[in-house]
């Protein structure tokens, strides 16, 4: 029980990571291979997590999602599910929040990249989406991995967004950062210790892997 | 074939383990908590049946309630918030009066019988209350401080905690000089300060079974646990005094 909130924690950021690379690829390659003249409004808004506060996130997610409005009455009387005060809809509010962490890393390697790549591929004939995929894409495992775990380690230290639709509920959307303020509002001292050593220890390691990782791979593909 | 993998294994992880059976979930205003706790133990250990506790102050829960938060009973620190859910169909009955509790008055030193003069010098440190909008105590709090003609001149000493609880751990912390809080944490942090009981200043802590509740019959044997002697003996433990209604 006590681990509850640390496995949640975990839980939650490896299924945001996942999504967030199912989404964030094809996203990567319209960012990066369709350019037009919306582009800087796209850029700007999926930047936008980045800067916004997430009670802002939280709110509108709560206000779209809420069983009064037309979207969320659709989802519980017709497929039967609460996204509000789920693990769900964490997710949900997670991925949107995080994918800057994603995004951001996949097109700085996108721009790295040579031009001559893309010219080979167009002389292989292959279409945008097979140059992107065959040979873009291998080329940026670093950026991969970095967008992967900044999105992970980001994902593990939210609070805002996770507060506002969760709801601080045991086991299904306690996860460790609200636990700390919970452990703490409780005056249980010594488990907001533990969850804040976990939790501080995890990212730092993280982070720590994400360095070495990039670095290494970058003199093998370099 | 990557993809179908994928979401496979997101579909998995998404699984919530909703152990339904035998589980209720308790939303109560957090000045309820160490007691609750203690019953919640005895319960969960005499009936074998879990029993989830999340506490916060009686207004957010209650609009929590209003958004279809999955809970099964609902714990209030007054009568209005269970009165309005009642009235907007989302509880089973109306609430049901459980104990009275009392406001406190706690400062880290002894405060004179007079306070407007202590409090509205300078050099008095911060004052926490609870939320008025949200938690019945903070808005009890809040009357106490217009009756002895204090809510406007406090100027930025004033703070307020969103809830009962977070108002005892600015208390516990040393971080405010005086607060207005529950009684029901004199049984808690006694030791510390100086604790005067407000007694014209009461509440009437009252019980919702929920419309939501997944398992109605097993909530009601919750609830009736709570009105039992030896729950009413704890909720006595910590300065709530039981009602006479059953």
């Amino acid at each position: 029980m006590i681990w509850s909130p640390i496995i949640l924690s975990l839980k939650l950021a490896f299924v945001t990571t996942l999504v967030l690379y199912l989404i964030g690829i094809p996203l990567t390659f319209v960012q990066s291979e369709k350019r037009g003249w919306y582009s800087p409004f796209l850029d700007a808004l999926f930047s936008l997590p980045l800067v916004l506060p997430p009670t802002v996130l939280g709110f509108y997610l709560l206000v779209l999602l809420s069983p009064q409005s037309t979207l969320g009455q659709f989802l519980s009387n017709t497929l039967g599910i609460q996204l509000i005060f789920s693990f769900q809809g964490l997710v949900i509010g997670s991925v949107i929040y995080s994918l800057p962490f994603m995004l951001q890393p996949l097109s700085n390697g996108m721009d790295s990249l040579s031009p001559q790549l893309r010219e080979s591929g167009h002389l292989l004939g292959y279409s945008r989406w097979q140059t992107f995929y065959k040979l873009l894409l291998p080329n940026i495992k670093p950026a991969l991995l970095t967008g992967g775990i900044l999105a992970f380690a980001h994902t593990l230290g939210e609070f805002g967004v996770v507060l506002m639709i969760g709801g601080n509920i045991p086991d299904e959307t306690r996860v460790a950062s609200v636990a700390i303020y919970e452990e703490v509002e409780a005056m249980r001292y010594s488990s907001a210790h533990l969850y804040s050593a976990v939790l501080l220890s995890l990212a730092f390691t993280l982070l720590l892997i994400a360095r070495f990782s990039a670095k290494k791979l970058n003199r093998q593909w370099a | 074939m990557r993809l179908r993998t994928y979401i496979s294994i997101i579909a998995f992880c998404t699984l919530t383990l909703r152990l339904s059976a035998g589980e209720i979930t308790v939303a109560a205003a957090s000045s309820l908590r160490a007691p609750l706790e203690k019953i919640a133990e005895i319960y969960k250990e005499r009936f074998n049946s879990e029993v989830k506790l999340v506490f916060a102050s009686s207004g957010k829960l209650a609009s929590q309630v209003q958004y279809a938060a999955p809970y099964d009973i609902f714990i209030s620190a007054d009568m209005n918030f269970g009165l309005a859910l009642f009235e907007e169909g989302l509880t089973d009955g109306g609430p049901r009066p459980l104990a009275n509790g009392y406001l406190a008055l706690w400062s880290s030193s002894p405060l004179p019988n007079d306070i407007y003069p202590t409090l509205t010098d300078p050099l008095f440190g911060k004052i926490a209350i609870p939320n008025p909008e949200f938690a019945p105590y903070g808005k009890l709090a809040y009357d106490f401080l217009k009756d002895e003609m204090l809510e406007n001149r406090l100027d930025n000493k004033l703070i307020i905690g969103s809830n009962v609880s977070q108002v005892n751990q600015y208390i516990h912390t040393d971080q405010v000089q005086m607060a207005i809080t529950s009684w029901t944490t004199r049984y808690q942090l006694g030791s510390k300060g100086y604790w005067k009981k407000l007694s014209s200043f009461k509440l009437v802590n009252t019980v919702s079974l929920l419309q939501s509740a997944e398992d109605p019959g097993l909530a009601k044997s919750f609830i009736a646990f709570l009105f039992s002697e030896e729950a009413r003996e704890i909720l006595s433990e910590y300065g709530l005094e039981s009602t006479t209604y059953k």
